[in-house]
């Protein structure tokens, strides 16, 4: 069995502890995801989801603990810089396009950066992503001039830019409205059937059911079991 | 909580309308009447001293001894050195030139904006390049003039453009310096500002111009005009680091945190995310750094170097137009407050159009 996690995991983790100063917000995490998995992260506020999503996005250092994400052995320490994991991208619950930046440059600038395209190439890739997301036609936009939704349709297609095989998404339907809410979940799903991980941390039990994961439950920054969407929401096991 | 009684009843017309913005309240009511009476009893003076008895076409001091009123006419006769001072006489016409490519250029930022950041930098270091050009001469047959005769308006403007174009990108190194992660850079960058800020400008100036050339061998040094600048700037600079400091710190700390989850260094998040956040944030208290840079430039007389004012000063001084200074100093004003309204204007076109993005 070990045998087999090993071959198809995508993120493993064992024993990771974090602490901010005496909080201790993670508390021995163990977990292993598969590729193409649709992993939520499940749990009240402030039951660690959002650390534990940044920390496998590899820019929160954790303390303690074996880290390895998409092939890469994190680094583990008490004074461990943010170093980003290749491979994957994250969308934040409060949107972070970047302000001074139109739609375009907000896609390209990684791109050009990271995978040190050059521009027109940079911008092909952009355009194509943001074609995906239904946004093309917002590109010289700034990302003050869009609605919520769109800002977090350009957001997904920024962390697409850059073709990773996780996505994590911090609470995405927080900040949306009923109807772009289920939207949301339609997309989550897409980026699944393409082959993604996709992992999502949030208390929208709509997107739960939408998106029939393998659920995570979390509390006091700690992983307190696991769940599916029949055993959890039919049997009302509240935990 | 009870609301004010509304007992104004509304009214039309110039009635109306002194009703609600003039004497709207009791307060508003003296204040207005005290107003009303200044006015009577200084603008007719005022106006009789400036306008209707003042003499503005004489080429002789005569002609406005015989006159209560202002004697403008200080000003056109003695133009060319108030706004030149010891440059030479007959190259007036290739400081004249300098002055309009400055004017040039301002006007050519007001129509760019802050969106182009690129070629309005490129745009200000071509016309100091043009403005040094044509003011030091040396080349394409031009008579050099040494930096000691430069004076008047040209000297201040350049003295001015000069401090701006090294201290800001000096203040931007400061301002990321004392926000590193380094704590040597840290210390040193804090230091700088610290002991800067704390020291007054004259002694700054007077350690640039006199102290400054005992210390340096005579190869190394550049000339008074540039320590004076280089002086100027570092002083600019280190109020200006802390403008910046307030707008990088204003920067939402996610957008940080998506540049790193991208994959980028924090010196490429910096530069291109979170720098050019903090520029916008900051637009209106760097216009009123600048302005104050501007003002400073009437410093350089205590270190001996003839600025407008200074030059405005000289013109009259040893002749018989002495006696108005008055008319020469209200000049001299105008002129400052024109250029610092052209600066104000640009604070207005650019806190514009960076609200848009």
């Amino acid at each position: 069995m070990a045998e087999a996690a090993a071959v198809t995991a995508v993120i493993s983790l064992a024993g990771v502890n974090k602490w901010f100063a005496d909080f201790h917000v993670l508390r021995d995490i163990d977990l292993v995801v598969t590729r193409g998995e649709r992993v939520v992260f499940w749990g009240p506020s402030g039951s660690g989801k959002t650390t534990l999503l940044r920390a496998l996005a590899g820019i929160e250092p954790v303390q303690s603990g074996t880290m390895v994400i998409a092939g890469t052995m994190k680094a583990v320490g008490a004074l461990a810089a943010p170093a980003p994991t290749p491979g994957v991208g994250m969308v934040f619950q409060i949107s972070a396009l970047f302000l001074n930046l139109c739609v375009l440059d907000n896609l390209t600038i990684g791109l050009r950066h990271v995978r040190k395209l050059s521009k027109g190439e940079a911008e092909a890739v952009a355009l194509d992503n943001l074609a995906r997301m239904q946004m093309a036609t917002f590109a010289s936009r700034y990302p003050g001039q869009l609605s919520g939704g769109q800002q977090q349709r350009v957001e997904i297609a920024r962390a697409l830019c850059m073709d990773p095989q996780i996505m994590l998404f911090d609470e995405p339907t927080a900040a949306l409205d009923p109807e772009l809410k289920h939207e949301v979940g339609e997309t989550l799903l897409r980026l699944a059937d393409e082959g993604r991980t996709i992992v999502v941390a949030t208390h929208e039990e709509a997107l739960v059911h939408a998106l029939a994961p393998r659920m995570v439950l979390m509390a006091d920054g700690a992983i307190v079991g696991e769940s599916d969407v029949k055993r959890h929401f039919v049997r009302g096991v509240v935990q | 909580m009870k609301l004010p009684a509304v007992r104004v009843a509304p009214r039309v017309g110039a009635i109306g309308w002194l009703h609600r913005h003039v004497i709207a309240t009791p307060l508003d009511a003296v204040l207005a009447s005290l107003i009303v009476a200044l006015a009577i009893y200084a603008v007719p003076s005022i106006v009789r001293w400036a306008i209707i008895d003042s003499v503005v076409l004489a080429v002789t001091p005569g002609a406005c001894a015989a006159s209560a009123g202002a004697c403008w006419a200080v000003i056109h006769t003695h133009i060319r050195v108030i706004l030149f001072g010891l440059y030479p006489y007959a190259e007036h016409w290739r400081a004249g030139i300098a002055l309009l490519v400055v004017a040039v250029a301002l006007a050519a930022t007001f129509v760019l904006g802050v969106r182009r950041l690129r070629a309005v930098i490129s745009l200000w270091v071509a016309a100091a390049i043009a403005f040094v050009v044509l003011m030091a001469g040396g080349v394409f047959g031009l008579r050099p003039v040494p930096t000691d005769t430069w004076g008047g308006l040209p000297l201040s403007i350049f003295v001015f453009i000069a401090t701006v174009l090294i201290g800001f990108p000096l203040a931007i190194a400061l301002a990321l310096g004392r926000g590193s992660q380094l704590p040597a850079v840290r210390v040193v960058c804090a230091g700088a500002i610290e002991i800067v800020r704390a020291l007054p400008i004259l002694t700054i100036l007077f350690c640039a111009a006199i102290v400054l050339p005992l210390a340096l061998p005579g190869w190394l040094d550049p000339g008074k005009i540039w320590r004076v600048i280089a002086a100027l700037a570092f002083f600019y600079a280190c109020f200006q680091a802390e403008i910046i400091r307030g707008g990088l710190q204003g920067v939402p700390p996610g957008q940080r945190l998506a540049a790193f989850s991208l994959g980028m260094t924090l010196w490429q998040t910096r530069l291109a995310i979170e720098l050019p956040q903090a520029l916008r944030y900051t637009v209106p208290a760097t216009i009123n750094q600048i302005v104050v840079a501007l003002k400073d430039t009437s410093m350089l007389l205590v270190v001996g170097l003839f600025d407008f004012l200074a030059s405005a000063n000289t013109a009259i001084s040893k002749d018989e137009w002495a006696r108005y200074f008055a008319e020469l100093y209200l000049f001299v004003a105008f002129v400052f407050l024109v250029l610092a309204s052209v600066l104000t204007a640009m604070e207005r076109r650019f806190v514009g159009s960076a609200e848009r993005g």
